[in-house]
Formats: C-alpha cells, sequence, structure tokens
C-alpha cells in the first residue's frame, strides 16, 4: 500500500495492461466510466465494481474531473476498493463529458476512505503527468496496450 | 491579446500563495511540536488582558488625580488627604457635596444612555455570560472618579477592577469566544485590576479563584495568573516597582509572640460583622431618605465633608493614613478617634449608593484596630517591647479576612504589599481565626450580598442544566461537498483551526477535511481544481448533538484527539462548534 511519495515504485504497481481499453466503444460519459469500472471487475482489490461505478458517476456529477487538455480523471474514495485502483481508457472519437468538453482519455481512480493521502498522491501524479505534453503525446500515440501501460508506468514514475 | 498586467499579478498572487502555504506548514508542524490547545491560547490572550487591565488602571488613577488637582486647583502631589488639609473649610465642606451630587448626575445620566443594562463584574463572572457592558461600566467609573476625587471614603479598586474586566469582556467578545472562556477572560480582567491596584499578583489571582469563582482549578488558575502577572508588570513598569506599604523590618522573638496576633484575629473577626452591618445599615437608611440618586450622594458627600473639616484623615480610600499608621507614632486617643470618623465616613459615601470598593477602607480599619489593639498590649507587663506597627499590618490582614470570608487571599495580599516574610506567621494565625470567628456571627462576606443579588449561589444548579447549545460557537466556517482544494487551502490559511467542517447545499453536517491530511499537497497546483471537498473529507467525523448535557459531549471528546466538535441540531445541521477546553471550563467553575 502506499504511504508517502517517496515510493514511487509502488504507484506504478497499479497500472495492469487487463485494465487499459484503447480503443474505448461507448459514446457518453456514463457509458464510459461503466466500460472502464467494468475493466476492474476482477481486480481483487474491488469489492463491488457497480457500485465503484455509481459512486464515481456520483462523483463526477458533483463537479466534472476533466483537465484543459481532453483528458479526464473521474476518481472516488469509495468502501467498495480495498486499495488503490486505476483503469485507463482512450477513445479516438472522444466522450462528451461536461458542459461540451470532449475527452480523449480517462483515467478513472477508486481509492479506499482510509488513506487521503494515498489518494491525493494518485490523483496529484496523474494529473501531472498528463499536464506534461511529452507524456500526453506518448500515450495518445501508443500503439500497443503493453506499450501504452510501459509508458504510464513510466511517466507515473517521474511524475510522482 | 495577452494582458502584461493580469500576468504579471497572476505571477505574483502565485507566489502570494506559495509563501502562506510555506508558513501554513511552518504553523501546522509548530503545532504537531507544542501542540497548542484552546488553553495554552487562552493564556496568551489573558496576557493581552492583563496588559489592557493594567494600562486602564494606571489611565483611572491618572484621570482620578487630576480631576482632583482640577476641583482642589492644587498641583502639589500628594494623597486626598493633604490635599484636603490645605483646603480652606468651606471648600473642604463643600468638595465632597459637589462631587457627590455630581457622581450621581453622572449616573442618572448615565442610566439613559447605558438602559437598564448594569452588568458588574461579579456577575460576569460569576453567572453572566462573560458580558460586561462597556456604556454601564463608562458610566460607573466616571461616576467613582467624581466620588473619590471629591474626597468620598471610598477605595479606587472597584471601577479599576470594572474597567479591567470591562476590556476582557471586548476582548473575548470581539474575539467571538464562547461563554465560558469570556467569563474566564472577565475573571482574567478582575485578577488583573486588583493586581495592577495593589501591585498584587497573587492577591489579584487569588481574590477572583478564592471569592468570585469558589474554584482553584488550574485551568482557571493559570490564566488568572497569567494576566495578574502581566497587569503588575505593566504597571511597574509605568508607575515602579516598589511595594504599596513600605514599613520597617520585623523578627518574631518568640512563638509566645503569636498568641496576642490570635487574640487580634479574635477582635477582627468579631468587629468585621458590625463593619459590614454598618455599611448595611447605612444603605437602608439612605434608601429610607426617597430621595433622587445625585441628592442622596450629595448628601454622603456632607457628610464626609463635616467629618473632614477636623479630621481630614477621613477621606479617600485611607490609603496615606494607613501608611502613617504603619510608620507609627500615633497617639492612641487620636486614632480611635480617627477610627470611628472613618467608619462613619465609610458608611456615609458607601450608603449614599457611591460607586467605589470597599477593600481599601477595609484595611485602613484593620490598621487602626491593630495598631490600638498593640498600643495596648505594650501597657501590660512583659509586653511592652511589641510593635504596634507590627500588630497594624497583622490586623489589617485578619480584619480583610473577616469581612472577605477569604483568608488566603488576605494572607498574601498583606504579603505582597508589604514584602515582609516576617509578617507571614503571625498573619495566618491572625487571618484564619479572624475568617472563623466572623463566620461564626455571620455567613454573609463583604461580596456575598452582590453575589447573592446575582444568582451567583445557584450558579452549580445552573451549570448542571447547560446545554451544549449554550456553550457553543455559532457560525463555524465551513465549505460545501463540492468546495474546490484551491477553497480548502485559502479556509486554512486564512483561520487557525485543524479541521474545516463541510456540509451540504442545506448545511446538512458531511464530514470534515483535516489539516494533518491535506498539509503536505497544499502547494500540489494540479489538486487545486481537480480535488474537491468530498474527495478528502473524514465521513464519520464525530460530532455533538445540541441537546445533550456538558458531560455527554466531554465523552464524545474522549473518542477524538481533536480540541473542536461540531454541533449538530436536531435534523443534522451543522449549528456550531465546541471545545473541549469550554465545556472543562465551564465543569470546573
Amino acid at each position: 500500500m502506499l504511504t508517502c511519495r517517496s515510493v514511487p515504485k509502488e504507484l506504478s504497481d497499479i497500472v495492469f495492461e487487463n485494465q487499459i481499453e484503447l480503443e474505448l466503444r461507448a459514446h457518453t460519459r456514463d457509458e464510459a466510466l461503466h466500460e472502464l469500472v467494468g475493466l476492474m471487475a476482477n481486480n481483487p482489490g474491488v469489492i463491488n465494481a457497480s457500485a465503484l461505478g455509481a459512486e464515481i458517476i456520483e462523483r463526477e456529477k458533483l463537479s466534472a474531473t476533466v483537465m484543459n487538455n481532453d483528458t479526464a480523471l473521474p476518481h472516488a474514495r469509495s468502501d467498495n476498493v480495498s486499495e488503490i485502483v486505476l483503469a485507463v481508457g482512450r477513445s479516438r472519437g472522444g466522450i462528451l463529458f461536461a458542459d461540451g468538453v470532449v475527452v480523449h482519455l480517462i483515467f478513472v481512480i477508486g481509492t479506499p476512505k482510509n488513506s487521503v493521502a494515498d489518494y491525493l498522491v494518485c490523483v496529484g501524479t496523474l494529473a501531472r503527468l498528463l499536464r506534461n505534453k511529452e507524456s500526453l503525446r506518448h500515450l495518445t500515440e501508443a500503439g500497443t496496450v503493453s506499450e501504452f501501460a510501459q509508458i504510464l508506468r513510466t511517466a507515473m514514475m517521474h511524475h510522482v | 491579446m495577452s494582458d502584461p498586467h493580469g500576468k504579471a499579478f497572476g505571477k505574483w498572487e502565485k507566489r502570494l500563495r506559495k509563501e502562506l502555504v510555506r508558513l501554513l506548514k511552518l504553523r501546522v508542524w509548530i503545532a504537531e511540536i507544542i501542540h497548542p490547545g484552546e488553553l495554552q491560547v487562552t493564556l496568551l490572550w489573558a496576557g493581552v488582558v492583563g496588559f489592557l487591565g493594567g494600562s486602564s488602571s494606571i489611565l483611572f488613577r491618572w484621570l482620578t488625580r487630576s480631576l482632583n488637582q482640577a476641583l482642589t486647583r492644587q498641583h502639589e502631589t500628594g494623597g486626598l488627604v493633604e490635599s484636603f488639609s490645605r483646603l480652606a473649610p468651606w471648600q473642604c465642606l463643600l468638595l465632597p457635596v459637589a462631587g457627590g451630587m455630581l457622581a450621581g448626575l453622572v449616573l442618572l445620566l448615565g442610566e439613559r444612555w447605558r438602559g437598564k443594562s448594569s452588568t458588574d463584574y461579579m456577575e460576569a463572572i460569576a453567572v453572566g455570560d462573560g458580558v460586561i457592558s462597556a456604556r454601564s461600566s463608562i458610566t460607573k467609573s466616571v461616576s467613582a472618579m467624581f466620588t473619590i476625587a471629591s474626597g468620598g471614603s471610598i477605595g479606587r479598586e472597584g471601577p479599576m477592577v470594572q474597567l479591567s474586566a470591562m476590556m476582557a469582556s471586548l476582548v473575548g467578545r470581539i474575539g467571538g469566544w464562547a461563554p465560558t472562556r469570556r467569563r474566564l477572560l472577565v475573571a482574567c480582567g478582575a485578577a488583573a485590576g486588583i493586581a495592577a491596584a495593589y501591585n498584587a499578583p497573587i492577591a489579584g489571582a487569588l481574590f477572583v479563584a478564592e471569592i468570585i469563582l469558589g474554584s482553584m482549578a488550574m485551568e482557571i488558575f493559570g490564566p488568572l495568573v497569567f494576566a495578574s502577572v502581566v497587569s503588575t508588570l505593566t504597571v511597574r513598569a509605568i508607575l515602579g516597582g516598589k511595594p504599596l506599604f513600605e514599613i520597617p523590618q520585623f523578627q518574631l522573638n518568640s512563638g509566645w509572640e503569636m498568641i496576642p496576633c490570635l487574640i487580634l484575629g479574635l477582635f477582627a473577626g468579631l468587629l468585621g460583622p458590625w463593619f459590614l452591618a454598618l455599611l448595611r445599615w447605612s444603605e437602608k437608611g439612605f434608601m429610607r431618605l426617597r430621595l433622587p440618586g445625585f441628592l442622596r450622594m450629595g448628601m454622603g458627600g456632607l457628610i464626609v465633608g463635616i467629618l473632614a473639616l477636623g479630621y481630614p484623615e477621613v477621606c479617600g480610600n485611607g490609603y496615606s493614613t494607613v501608611n502613617s499608621i504603619l510608620h507609627g507614632g500615633w497617639a492612641w486617643q487620636g486614632l480611635l478617634v480617627i477610627l470611628i470618623l472613618k467608619m462613619a465616613a465609610t458608611g456615609a459615601t458607601f450608603g449614599s449608593g457611591a460607586v467605589g470598593g470597599v477593600f481599601t477602607p477595609t484595611l485602613f480599619v484593620g490598621a487602626s484596630l491593630g495598631y490600638l489593639f498593640g498600643t495596648v498590649l505594650a501597657w501590660i507587663p512583659g509586653f511592652h517591647a511589641v510593635s504596634p506597627i507590627a500588630f497594624a499590618l497583622v490586623g489589617m490582614g485578619a480584619f480583610l479576612a473577616g469581612t472577605t470570608h477569604a483568608p488566603i487571599m488576605a494572607i498574601l495580599m498583606l504579603f505582597e504589599m508589604t514584602l515582609d516574610y516576617q509578617i507571614i506567621l503571625p498573619l495566618m494565625i491572625a487571618s484564619v481565626v479572624a475568617y472563623y470567628t466572623s463566620l461564626h456571627f455571620d455567613r454573609r462576606s463583604i461580596y456575598s450580598e452582590s453575589l447573592k443579588r446575582k444568582g451567583a449561589l445557584d450558579f452549580r444548579l445552573q451549570l448542571s442544566g447547560l446545554k451544549i447549545a449554550d456553550l457553543m460557537k455559532k457560525s463555524p466556517v465551513t465549505v460545501q461537498e463540492t468546495a474546490r482544494f484551491s477553497e480548502i487551502g485559502s479556509a486554512f490559511i486564512q483561520n487557525r483551526f485543524n479541521y474545516l467542517y463541510v456540509t451540504d447545499a442545506s448545511r446538512q453536517f458531511r464530514g470534515a477535511v483535516s489539516l494533518h491530511d491535506i498539509k503536505g499537497y497544499l502547494n500540489d497546483p494540479e489538486l487545486a481544481e481537480l480535488v474537491i471537498a468530498r474527495d478528502i473529507m473524514r465521513e464519520n467525523f464525530p460530532s455533538v448533538a445540541d441537546n445533550v448535557t456538558l458531560a455527554e459531549a466531554l465523552d464524545q471528546f474522549l473518542r477524538h484527539d481533536g480540541e473542536r466538535l461540531p454541533v449538530l441540531d436536531s435534523t443534522r445541521r451543522l449549528a456550531g462548534s465546541i471545545s473541549k477546553s469550554d465545556i472543562i471550563l465551564a465543569l470546573a467553575l
């Protein structure tokens, strides 16, 4: 489990290839979030995927998590996960997220309720690496899931 | 088009925020090392109150002296007695009358200005909510100033304490503190006032703890001591640090010398209730005249004026005469006459309704009684070497204990006034004997009338029924659950709390954001817009219902390491916040 920012290796450990979808089928925000949470259904850290999905959608409705570079970081601190979990989706066509904002990269994060620090490290790191134009370009251009995962792991270690 | 001014401003704002966050982190770091609770912070404020109390006492002294000089047209230094001894007989007679009437008129006019409120400091500390009307206090103080400056036989410590307590009440109100803390601050103000009036910090703290609060709990006594010390230091810095009375050194030669002290204590304890009865009798007598206040007080002044024609020593609080007694050389006949006349003058001034204290006149009676006792004792074979001055000192303490029913305060006050340790043993014996003797004849002290009138004796009953809603601080700073991380950071920068309460749109309590949880990330610009309060709040944050008793609320604090808890009404709306210290203070009082 993550306890402090000085252990970057552990944050990149939450990247799993089977939780990355480079060609999202969804067209709407809620569809995309369900699709991504569905990827995590078999993750032992997820206790109840559908409940987690509902929580993330509810949180997103409260305040959108879109960044100003076509990316979004939907997240929730939830009792339905026992450790930090991450699913990533890419949509070439884009998905309408909020108020006309279309996003192409979506990072869904679920963190347990007991640790605010882990949550802040995770969201902060991902936001920082997505803000980095080079990292974002590499992720957008990645051809395969394993290539995407590798780029993401490396970038996470750099931006933690 | 880019705006260079806007860009520069944005850059400057960013830098400022960065610095503020750095300061906030430093504060959290210091807080985590030192763990200052609200009680520790109260101690600091007690110091501020002490400074204000000392300063207001100096101002009052100066104003009274200036007014006296203006009324008597004399500019020589010296006390009221000296100034009256230099006056022509007609002036001696008329000045207290004019002063009394002016003091009465000030009260009459003040009533219109201040309305019905006339809270005094004892009420504010003992039963009130720590609110003292500034208008009422100023009116009373100005009135007291006229009485004292025109020779009224009354002490100036009363208005000094009232002013000091009023300052403390203002500090408490401006700070928006809960009633218990405000009450403690007012108590600190009163202690500071006494300490400043008598250059006696220990007695100042003990006066309030022993007489008004009836508690020596450290949560209360600590701030009282702090305020007293700062107040005394303030006065000493400006007026000098000499003890109030400078006396010759004494030596206790034999343990047998304690026996006369014990007998003096007995006499003081017998005379104490008589003196108080005289004051009450005089008050009733004046009330029976059914005269308007200013005429009544003018009449009180007339009695003092008539007495002052022959004996100017009856004027004022009696300080200069006590000082003279403590330097000896008095014939017993002369002192006996002055003692009787001084008691009559004090009865006339106090009874006519003048504002002021009877503390210093009490010291006068005690000193005279002790001196006379010592003189008589010296006539007895084997006792010819005793010093009447030493008995005057012991008499002061004993009579003070017999009238205030606060022997510890009396012992320490005399010690602080003289700074003579040799006097302590006889003083202790005489004070305690006087206290027990006085208590046997009358359970009422000099202050119990005022405390009884204000309902202080029912205070404990009131406390047991206190609910959290009576003590809580209303309208705490909150954020909505959609508040962004940047807004949360700003709230922590602008306030001094460690938990920020989170509510929803209908003000229902949702949880609290802990500064400890987020302190390491306050500078992270990526989080500023992405994270909202709901993401980082502690949802199961403990809370207290507004209708529970203090004991039940204290129980909740056992499960929480913080200093404050949110208070929720029956619909779980956030009504306020309650501090652990306030509950402890309320239970300790």
